[in-house]
């Protein structure tokens, strides 16, 4: 068994990712408190005054495109369909592609949303939200953010002022901020905290890869993370909330990517069992020790 | 030569397509085109990151609000020449004055961000062990009667956290030998709950790895080929 040739199970790995993409497998997404408490914080966020934003930082880069990019759309989704006003920002200074790939996933949802539902006002960028674009900080100067919003990003992507955006008329310091989302690769949560969300009260809602999933949970458990997307399962997890909730149609890709990596997980499973029996098999034999 | 919106997008997805395919035959073996497409994309991205710095910093939060007259923010610039008196032996002590600044307001810093992040962790390690206790403790904080089955796996849940606190703490615990079965006992207990959260640590490594994968392959068999739904 441990001879065969590991080019043959990187294939059968690739026919496996493959198929559920050409032969859909209703594979059900189970609810999870942490998902649900994450569309809920959302869902309930009152922006009827012209505040409490949610400050959206999409702390990732290409790299981790794969994870972190369906559950920012399952987000971004969600937030237009419901009309949430958002604020784009990066702050990790490896991350700076972020809140350009997030920027134009809002973009594109919002030309979708627009063309299904012409007879609803538009959904426009500085109305409806705004990208604040890559501003490199270490915790030191996060935690002046909350002070002054305005001053503190100068400008947004476009270079139009931020107090000159429509959506950001109202909008002057941390009392002014609704929910604060984290999407990101990297443990960037441990400054949002003691620099906005634990210090002045506020809601962190995090969308980590699944590598990073395992160490935020006694942050969650504490209460400090209010709502947690567990990486691609999350974003899955999520479309389904917002289709059952009518603010979707339909599933997306993070629930079609999900399926594939349910099938492989299931090979690697299989492959682990069959390992371990060859394994055991081959010292009852008096082979490898 | 110039190209429509859509040729031009179209060449950018072939030409993010090859890049993936290269990188991949590295699982056929080392060779010299996934050796040369990992240096672009080293390169790429160190190219992006300065660019970005420089526009994004630099420019705009330092150059521009200069040149429209803020001159004192040519202060910060002059502080941090003084890195580089450490080049000089006559004068290195003032970078030395600079770099001790800093380290005190790092040091100040991650005192205030160990006191707000990881107190509230030591207060929760205090949970109710028992159903009950789970019940008045959770309607004592606002929250509605919870069913009972569900004080149960939560009282479950805080015993587990409970025990692999101790037997972990007790395995890390060094100031004095482990004699005795329950010091043992507990500190193998420790070692085998680290096990099986480094274990659940692995599993989700590995289920973050493959999504990257799925995602590469719904990149080249969707928005490349046109075979799947991008």
């Amino acid at each position: 068994m441990g001879n065969i040739d590991r080019k043959i199970l990187y294939l059968v790995a690739l026919i496996v990712m493959a198929l559920p993409l050409f032969v859909p497998l209703p594979l059900p997404v189970a609810h999870n408190p942490n998902s649900l408490n994450f569309f809920n914080k959302i869902q309930n966020l009152d922006q009827s005054k012209g505040k409490n934003i949610i400050l959206l930082s999409a702390n990732f880069s290409p790299d981790t495109r794969g994870e972190s990019l369906p559950q920012c759309r399952a987000i971004i989704r969600h937030m237009l369909a419901s009309h949430k006003k958002f604020a784009i920002f990066t702050f990790n200074a490896t991350s700076a592609p972020g809140q350009e790939m997030a920027n134009s996933e809002a973009q594109s949802i919002a030309n979708e949303l627009n063309a299904k539902y012409p007879t609803a006002p538009p959904l426009t960028y500085g109305k409806d939200w705004v990208n604040l674009g890559f501003k490199p900080a270490t915790l030191a100067i996060l935690q002046s953010l909350p002070r002054d919003i305005p001053r503190w990003f100068g400008q947004d992507s476009r270079g139009t002022p931020v107090a000159d955006v429509p959506m950001m008329k109202n909008i002057k310091d941390y009392h002014d901020l609704g929910v604060v989302i984290d999407v990101s690769p990297s443990a960037t949560y441990l400054w949002l905290m003691p620099a906005i969300t634990d210090k002045y009260q506020k809601p962190l809602l995090i969308a980590p890869t699944s590598v990073m999933v395992p160490d935020t949970y006694p942050f969650v458990k504490s209460g400090q993370i209010q709502g947690l997307l567990r990486g691609v399962l999350g974003a899955a997890e999520y479309e389904s909330l917002t289709k059952e909730h009518g603010l979707a149609d339909q599933t997306y890709a993070g629930t079609r990517q999900m399926t594939s990596v349910a099938a492989l997980d299931g090979y690697i499973i299989i492959l682990i069992i069959i390992g371990n029996v060859a394994y055991f098999r081959s010292r009852k034999n008096g082979g490898a020790q | 030569m110039s190209f429509t919106p859509d040729q031009f997008h179209s060449i950018e997805v072939t030409f993010g397509a090859i890049c993936t395919i290269a990188i991949y035959t590295l699982l056929w073996r080392e060779n010299p085109v996934y050796r040369i497409f990992e240096y672009l994309f080293l390169g790429i991205g160190a190219a992006y990151g300065v660019t970005r710095l420089f526009q994004d910093s630099l420019v705009n939060d330092w150059w521009v609000p200069m040149k429209a007259g803020q001159w004192w923010w040519m202060l910060p610039f002059l502080l941090g020449l003084l890195y580089f008196t450490i080049y000089f032996n006559k004068v290195s002590w003032m970078a030395r004055m600079l770099i001790g600044t800093l380290m005190g307001l790092a040091a100040g810093l991650q005192i205030q961000q160990v006191a707000i992040t990881y107190f509230p962790q030591v207060t929760d390690s205090f949970r109710p062990l028992t159903p009950g206790a789970v019940q008045t403790l959770h309607m004592a904080a606002g929250g509605a009667a919870m069913a009972p089955e569900a004080t149960w796996v939560e009282a479950g849940n805080n015993i587990v956290a409970f025990v692999t606190l101790v037997a972990v703490m007790t395995y890390f615990f060094f100031s004095f030998e482990h004699k005795g079965k329950a010091i043992t006992g507990t500190a193998k207990l420790g070692r085998w709950l680290l096990m099986i959260s480094f274990g659940t640590m692995f599993g989700s490594t590995i289920t973050a790895r493959v999504a990257l994968a799925v995602s590469r392959i719904m990149y080249v068999l969707g928005d490349w080929l046109h075979l799947v739904k991008p």
